[in-house]
């Protein structure tokens, strides 16, 4: 078990919830577990934090939730991206790529480590 | 908790704990279900869930109260939308009836208005501290007296030393003396100020500091100090033009005194005073030419902070005691240690009190005609609230409506009432004591506003939640039914009549009982300006003046001065006489009395008199309209004889059977020849009774201080005129001050009661018209209602007149219950007034049956309108209409 690589960014957290709700309604059980197979269990996320900045993400309009009922009749609160999350998603996405690239840039710059 | 527990929770609003409880116990359920999957043991799933989540009590906490803002804050917002919405609505229904609208706002104004008009000035009198640091610990103290440098007379009070022995009493004590002196500065002619002697203690005790330079320091209380004052605010503007003005010099009847400091412009205490002057003790006769006769001192002190009005008062009276034995007249111990405050507002206690309450009287018949208005307009709305209740609008949702409306009008009544009570304050101010009004000016300020607002809200649950709940409890199927037929069922009609007719009887009663009030302070009033005041104020005009030591050292020179101011009064064309006294009446000073014997009987105590003593020159008694009886006063040149005039009671008291005039009296161990009697003078005020007086030769002794009075046939502007002329024109170093015509001088001394009395008025008319506007409104009402029952009568054959009478008969039974229980009222609680009023009864059957006629007049006048109504209910069309 690959679970404790250190704390993520909290701007990271937010990508991570905000592209773990593009195309499906998870509650959030299922956003950890998304994360966790997507990243291959490379990143780590203590999975309570994951309520608060829900939390954080709703009271800016970013997600909606509601509670429904599961596949085994529990209740079970569900969100899902807002427009304004999508956009969101759309701009912090492009700004971490382009960040991401730029230090990957830095890192193969020579000599070269990678 | 069970699950049906939690939706039952969740019927009254969101359920945060269950809801948090919920989401994260799902996710740790399903992790470990994830462990268990991947082959661990249920133990070891549960610890590494655990793990893996995180610490569950901190997520939840931060949670918790995430949750809670959140709902609380969605809350607030439903609710002030809600409120919006109905504050909408209500507007949109006063709108809609501008008429009754407009009606009602202007009656709870009226209420509420005299209202915070008269808690602005109760406030200053009895709740609003001074504006002294820790004022509730400031008190007067009775019995104390000055000591005078040459005292040589026992030793029978006590003095401030006496007090600060024991400090766990008194922690300070002051004395100070108000007086005037004439100030002159940068050599301008001299100007009267208002100036107080004060103790070396007197600014520590009232805690307060100089503004700019400092208060004065020990050494300058000391005896032969240096001389210094310190001025007020206003002298710095007014003189010196707020430049630096420390260590300059002031001149106070030719005496220079170095200025050490500037008061705060907001104090001048005592009253309004201008110029504080250390008083060294035991002080000298020098300080004598501020004051009249004696020096008017004043004691107060700041209590320990441990010790009690009621133990300061004890122990005043333990050293009292030391001085001499207690005699049946002499203060009560609880009167000789008072609350500052109270001290201050004196006499004036009652009135306010009265006021106060006749206007909160006036308050409750503003919001029983209101409350009536409402009580009839909500049959009208009937219908309008069962649709609502149909459209899904609740009991609490259409309460709530109500009761928005009845706030939204009282609210703009409030408003109203402000503006117009800060006007109103301005009038107000007579009512209360002057020395009181200086220090406190009474104003709209944050707590007269608050108190309106608190008034605004009682008013508006008293008049708004009885309709609202009554409304609200509207029968669906009855009004929706009954709306067609215009009117309610009979039942519930009979409920409205009894409803509306309690609130009549009401109103009536309390006007009567405001009409009472008022028309004993009239019949007071009335009697006041009736009384003889002993002389004959027209055509008189007064001016005041004060020499200065320095340039009128001797009696000589005051005398050439008055001889030489009156020649040139008497030469002016519209003047036919002057004269100068040495105090004139009504103006409260000169209350020195002297014990005068006969001196046939020195011996007789039935037959001594206490005289009060002033100084006149020839012509006083003529100039007033005093009849004299015997000769005048001798001349100013005339020095040589012991001669006095005594009015009629002294001369009754010293000689009961015989003539007076020709006989002697003893002045202490002086012989006088009478040689005059003169009618009795009311000296302090119209409601005192006279003493005796005795008038003794200005040129003895021309006084520091005189009033200068002139009669003629001018009008008083010219004759004011002519009077400051004669004095500029003798001396223009000497100025004249309080001029005034003698009848304003009465005025003075009457304005009090009189805005008492036109206040009540005030209050005892609206009321009447209010309680009028009541009596129509639930005739009005009953006639609308009763058409039917009309329409049958009048087809059964009912006159005209049958009908009016049935209407009227009803408004004049409304009337005669509510003026008889105001009247019984009104006689029980009369005696409260008895101290403000001036010969007359609280009882006086006059006033009593004037204010039962006067209501009933107008009650039956209120009947008219209704009862034409009546007349013109046309049987046909009320038939129809079922």
């Amino acid at each position: 078990m690959a679970r404790d690589k250190g704390d993520l960014l909290q701007g990271t957290l937010t990508l991570l919830i905000l592209k773990a709700l593009v195309g499906q309604d998870l509650h959030g059980y299922s956003i950890a577990r998304w994360i966790e197979d997507v990243t291959k269990q490379a990143l780590a996320i203590e999975e309570g934090s994951l309520y608060p900045a829900l939390r954080r993400l709703e009271d800016r309009g970013l997600v909606t939730s509601k509670w429904t009922l599961s596949d085994t009749g529990r209740r079970v609160r569900v969100y899902a991206l807002s427009r304004t999350g999508r956009a969101e998603l759309s701009t912090e996405a492009t700004a971490w790529m382009q960040l991401s690239r730029a230090v990957t840039l830095v890192l193969r710059a020579e000599p070269s480590l990678v | 908790m069970s699950e049906r527990w939690r939706r039952y929770l969740r019927f009254w609003g969101p359920d945060v704990d269950g809801d948090i409880d919920d989401e994260l116990s799902y996710h740790v359920e399903r992790l470990t279900e994830f462990f268990v999957s991947r082959g661990l043991s249920p133990e070891d799933a549960r610890q590494a869930a655990a793990k893996a989540f995180g610490d569950v009590k901190d997520v939840r906490t931060r949670l918790h109260a995430h949750d809670r803002r959140k709902l609380s804050r969605s809350r607030r917002q439903h609710m002030l939308q809600d409120l919006a919405q109905d504050l909408r609505y209500a507007l949109r229904r006063l709108r809609a009836e501008p008429r009754f609208s407009a009606f009602v706002i202007l009656v709870l104004a009226l209420g509420i208005g005299a209202n915070t008009a008269i808690f602005s000035a109760i406030d200053t009198a009895f709740l609003k501290p001074l504006p002294f640091a820790s004022a509730d610990r400031l008190v007067s103290i009775a019995g104390l007296e000055l000591p005078l440098d040459l005292a040589t007379r026992p030793k029978s009070f006590a003095t401030m030393d006496d007090f600060t022995a024991d400090s766990t009493v008194f922690a300070e004590v002051a004395a100070y003396a108000s007086g005037g002196l004439n100030l002159t500065a940068g050599g301008a002619e001299p100007e009267r100020v208002k100036i107080a002697y004060v103790t070396s203690r007197f600014f520590a005790t009232l805690g307060k500091q100089a503004a700019v330079g400092r208060t004065p320091a020990p050494d300058e209380y000391a005896k032969g100090g240096p001389p210094t004052v310190v001025i007020s605010h206003g002298v710095w503007q007014r003189e010196f033009g707020g430049r630096n003005v420390v260590n300059r010099t002031l001149e106070l009847n030719g005496k220079g005194y170095r200025i050490v400091g500037v008061m705060p412009a907001d104090f001048g205490f005592p009253g309004r005073t201008e110029v504080w002057i250390p008083l060294a003790l035991p002080f000298g006769l020098d300080i004598m030419s501020a004051f009249r006769n004696f020096v008017p001192s004043v004691f107060i002190s700041r209590l320990a902070p441990a010790a009690t009005v009621a133990q300061a008062a004890q122990h005043a009276d333990v050293i009292r005691k030391r001085y001499r034995t207690i005699k049946p007249g002499d203060d009560p111990v609880s009167r000789l240690v008072r609350p500052l405050q109270a001290t201050l507002v004196g006499d004036r206690q009652t009135s306010l009190i009265v006021l106060g309450a006749s206007a909160a009287l006036l308050l409750l018949i503003a919001c029983a005609n209101v409350m009536n208005l409402l009580l009839s307009r909500a049959a009208a709305r009937r219908r309008e609230l069962a649709i609502r209740v149909v459209l899904g609008a609740t009991r609490l949702r259409i309460t709530r409506q109500l009761v928005v409306e009845s706030l939204l009008l009282a609210a703009t009544g409030a408003a109203i009432a402000v503006v117009a009570a800060r006007f109103a304050v301005r009038i107000l101010s007579a009512t209360l004591p002057p020395n009181l009004a200086d220090v406190s000016p009474p104003g709209v300020d944050g707590r007269v506003l608050a108190f309106t607002m608190l008034v605004a809200l009682a008013t508006s649950l008293v008049f708004g939640v009885a309709p609202a709940f009554g409304a609200s409890r509207t029968d669906l199927g009855e009004a929706m039914k009954s709306a067609g037929a215009g009117g309610g069922g009979t039942r519930r009609r009979a409920a409205g009549a009894r409803g509306g007719g309690a609130l009549v009887v009401a109103e009536v009663s309390l006007a009567v009982m405001l009409l009472v009030g008022a028309g004993l302070m009239l019949e007071s009033l009335d009697a006041l300006l009736r009384t003889d005041s002993g002389f004959r104020p027209e055509r008189v005009v007064t001016g005041r003046l004060v020499f200065s030591e320095t340039r009128y050292p001797n009696p000589a020179a005051k005398a050439v001065f008055f001889t030489r101011v009156l020649e040139r009064l008497r030469a002016t064309p519209g003047i036919s006489s002057a004269a100068a006294v040495s105090a004139l009446p009504m103006e409260g000073v000169g209350n020195i009395g002297l014990r005068v014997a006969p001196a046939d009987a020195p011996e007789d105590t039935t037959r001594m008199g206490l005289g009060l003593y002033l100084m006149a020159t020839p012509g006083y008694f003529a100039t007033m309209g005093v009849p004299l009886r015997g000769q005048d006063l001798p001349a100013l040149s005339d020095t040589a004889h012991r001669v006095a005039v005594i009015n009629q009671s002294l001369a009754h008291a010293l000689w009961p059977d015989r003539e007076a005039v020709g006989r002697q009296l003893l002045l202490g161990e002086e012989r006088r020849t009478v040689i005059g009697v003169v009618g009795d003078i009311r000296t302090r005020r119209l409601d005192e009774t006279p003493d005796g007086q005795l008038y003794l030769p200005m040129s003895e002794q021309p006084q520091a201080y005189a009033s200068i009075v002139a009669k003629g046939s001018g009008q008083p502007p010219a004759m004011l005129a002519a009077l400051r002329e004669a004095v500029h024109a003798t001396d223009p170093m000497e100025p004249l001050y309080s001029m005034a015509t003698m009848n304003d001088v009465i005025e003075t001394t009457v304005a009090p009661r009189r805005t008492n009395t036109m206040l009540l008025a005030l209050f005892g008319s609206l009321a009447v018209v209010l309680a009028a506007v009541g009596v129509f409104a639930v005739l009005s009402y009953g006639v609308e209602q009763r058409r039917r029952e009309i329409g049958v009568r009048v087809a059964l054959g009912a006159q005209r007149g049958d009908v009016s009478r049935l209407v009227v008969r009803q408004g004049v039974a409304l009337a005669g219950v509510g003026a008889l229980i105001g009247l019984i009222a009104a006689f029980v609680l009369s005696r409260f007034v008895t101290s403000m009023l001036y010969a007359v009864s609280p009882r006086d059957p006059l006033v009593f049956a004037g204010a039962a006629a006067l209501l009933a007049v107008v009650a039956l006048l209120a009947t008219f309108g209704p009862a034409m109504r009546a007349t013109g209910v046309d049987p046909l069309t009320t038939l129809r209409e079922e």
